[in-house]
């Protein structure tokens, strides 16, 4: 399972319901809606993790990556972009100064195998994507050692377009949230690793909307 | 040391020897082809990776991609960890851009600090990135070096750096080595195998001579029978020599017997001759001195007994005398086809008696020019001699035929051989082993044909006796007589 969550430009027209990471969602939230949330763990939420090497044992805050390789996720993931950046500059250091080098690996999973292969000293990952590669590659997650654990956030949600047609929105929010009832629904949320959907609330980004806010851009990782 | 050696060894060694010589200097000749052949293969593998890769790797370099590099290099995830040349992408500042090694080569760390042997390698890029592929030698020695640019509008904007270790070909080296020599082995065994047979087809006739040879003084010649081949090339002609050789040897030892014998039979006749001459001189008076005697005297019975015993003694040695002093009478009529039909007629009762049968050829024609009172006694003799040997119901052959200017007389029967020892002694006088007869016949003969000129020989085996007497015409034993 690899989760590539595409952020789609709905302006265009060209899609008008995707599931996207909390980060993006709250960009753009005047031109979205929540459809759903989905439910991890018995809760709508997740965290970013903090991994390096199991071999590693000399990281053991942010702090301990000066000087060292650090894998992003993508630009547009929280945990795996905005939220360690935010970390750092809680930490009172700025991350492209911090770091000897930092780079994107454009999906979770990369970041995972960056840590893995050694082609990052750490890196930052979804937590909810983590803990599914556990299972089904434990020989990658093995390799892996989790140093530190954000506060919880907002899953990422399933949204739609505001053009998007209420009856149509009505009929896929209601396949999700039944989706937990029924035995085909059952085994694809197995498969997802996830409890089911709930209809959610936008105040569960709020906490990512206030990072946002806070990190300030930079060109480079 | 050779010299020692058989050539049914020598001839497999020499050739195993010239085959293995010839492998030896093939295979290293093809192991130095196939170890340079090898060497280019990985130089000419490491372009084309190289060349291959740098096309994929200079849009990451540009954007900064180090994720898609290292997917770059690492290629297919199943394959990840199985390469074995390590290959390193370098910024123009010659830090590491991206590795399929990454714990070995880190991220952003200069390619001088990393603790590999490629961190020599920056010192020897200090004049600047090469524009087109180029090798490294002497930076690891287990190790072929190799450097591609990253070019961007022509300018190298990094290197890639392939560490093939150069020790990668050397199990299919030794594969091929392996098998090459396997080949040259089995081929080694089958010529071993054709040189075994080939050496013992060469040795066998000369192992036979070599030991045929060695007979030679050891043995009697008449024993030596060897089995010798009559080919055309050198051991043939070898062996025709020596079977000439030996031929020469027999003919040398036949014609020494036959002198020895020859010279013995004329000393003694010249010895009976001398003795003969001084016992008839004094013999002849003492017979004239009985006869007086026995005329003249007058004796009592008892002295007359004596004196008649004297003569009788007296006569039996004369007798004897003149039977050893052969005189062939030559003033006889020409010989002629009846003188020789003639024994014929003698010997008829005696072969009725005997149950023997006389086969008789006499071809002369006319009269020639012997003798034919001794030729006829010789004759006689002979015949006599034969039907005496023969069993009865055996045969005896007479031939008698002019060849040339010669005489030809051959009387053969089948009875029992004469051993070889008795025909040295056969024409010695007193040399019978009959019961009957003192054994003067073949001395009678035998000194008849001398004195005609003559010679006579015999052969026996078992199936045969035969006496050849040859007696040359008288024109020109007349003058050799007269001479």
């Amino acid at each position: 399972m690899d989760f590539q969550r595409s952020v789609c430009s709905f302006r265009d027209g060209m899609c008008y319901c995707s599931w996207t990471c909390g980060f993006p969602y709250v960009r753009h939230r005047p031109a979205l809606q929540l459809v759903a949330v989905p439910r991890f763990q018995g809760a709508p939420l997740y965290r970013s993790y903090l991994i390096t090497s199991v071999h590693n044992r000399d990281i053991q805050s942010w702090l301990d990556l000066r000087g060292k390789t650090f894998a992003y996720s993508d630009p547009d993931s929280n945990s795996g972009f905005l939220y360690p950046q935010f970390a750092m500059q809680e930490q009172g250091v700025e991350p492209y100064k911090w770091f000897r080098r930092g780079f994107f690996t454009w999906s979770h999973r990369n970041v995972v195998e960056a840590v893995a292969s050694g082609l990052a000293d750490a890196g930052a990952v979804d937590g909810y994507v983590w803990e599914t590669l556990t299972q089904i590659h434990p020989e990658l997650t093995s390799q892996t050692r989790v140093v530190l654990k954000s506060p919880e956030f907002g899953h990422p949600p399933i949204v739609a377009g505001t053009r998007y047609e209420p009856e149509a929105l009505a009929n896929v929010q209601r396949a999700l949230l039944d989706m937990e009832r029924s035995p085909e629904g059952q085994h694809l949320l197995q498969t997802l690793n996830l409890d089911g959907f709930i209809p959610g609330d936008a105040s569960l980004y709020d906490s990512v909307e206030h990072m946002m806010m806070a990190v300030k851009p930079h060109p480079r990782p | 040391m050779t010299g020692r050696l058989s050539y049914r060894v020598r001839v497999p060694l020499s050739l195993i020897a010239t085959s293995a010589l010839t492998a030896l200097v093939l295979g290293v000749v093809i192991a130095v082809h196939t170890y340079h052949n090898l060497q280019q293969d990985l130089v000419t593998g490491a372009r084309q990776l190289g060349s291959a890769m740098v096309t994929a790797l200079g849009p990451a370099l540009k954007h900064e991609d180090i994720w898609l590099a290292y997917t770059i290099l690492r290629g297919p995830r199943e394959e990840a960890g199985n390469d074995p040349a390590e290959m390193v992408l370098l910024d123009e500042n010659l830090n590491v851009f991206a590795s399929n090694q990454p714990k070995r080569y880190p991220t952003a760390l200069p390619l001088a600090r990393t603790n590999t042997a490629l961190a020599k390698l920056p010192d020897r890029l200090a004049d600047g990135l090469p524009s087109h592929f180029s090798t490294y030698d002497r930076i690891s020695a287990e190790h072929l070096v190799a450097v591609v640019p990253v070019l961007a509008d022509d300018i190298a904007v990094g290197v890639l750096v392939i560490s093939h270790p150069s020790g990668i070909f050397w199990p299919r080296f030794w594969d091929i080595a392996y098998r090459g020599l396997l080949s040259i082995l089995i081929v080694l065994v089958v010529i071993a195998a054709i040189g075994w047979y080939w050496g013992d087809r060469m040795v066998r006739p000369l192992t036979r001579l070599a030991s045929c040879m060695s007979r030679v003084g050891q043995e009697p010649l008449d024993h030596i029978q060897c089995e010798l081949s009559s080919g055309n090339d050198e051991i043939g002609r070898l062996e025709q020599g020596f079977r000439q050789m030996l031929n020469d040897l027999r003919n040398k030892a036949s014609l020494e017997r036959e002198m020895v014998v020859s010279e013995r039979l004329s000393a003694l006749g010249r010895l009976v001759a001398g003795v003969a001459h001084e016992i008839n001189n004094p013999l002849a008076g003492l017979i004239v001195a009985v006869n007086t005697l026995k005329r003249h005297g007058t004796m009592d019975p008892q002295t007359e007994r004596t004196v008649t015993l004297i003569e009788r003694g007296l006569q039996q040695i004369r007798e004897t005398v003149a039977a050893l002093m052969v005189e062939a009478r030559m003033e006889a009529h020409p010989l002629s086809h009846q003188d020789i039909d003639d024994v014929r007629t003698l010997v008829a009762t005696h072969c009725e008696k005997r149950q023997v049968t006389l086969l008789w050829h006499n071809h002369l024609e006319g009269s020639i020019k012997l003798p034919s009172t001794p030729v006829r006694q010789v004759l006689l003799n002979l015949v006599l001699n034969a039907i005496d040997a023969t069993q009865p119901g055996g045969d005896v052959a007479c031939e008698v035929e002019t060849r040339g200017q010669s005489l030809s007389i051959s009387v053969a029967n089948n009875g029992t051989p004469i051993p070889p020892e008795r025909i040295e002694h056969l024409f010695e006088p007193f040399y019978s082993t009959r019961r009957k007869g003192i054994g003067l016949g073949l001395w009678i003969t035998y000194q008849i044909v001398q004195q005609l000129h003559g010679d006579i020989d015999v052969k026996s085996n078992a199936q045969r006796t035969c006496f050849h007497v040859v007696i040359p015409l008288a024109s020109t034993a007349g003058e050799q007589h007269a001479a």
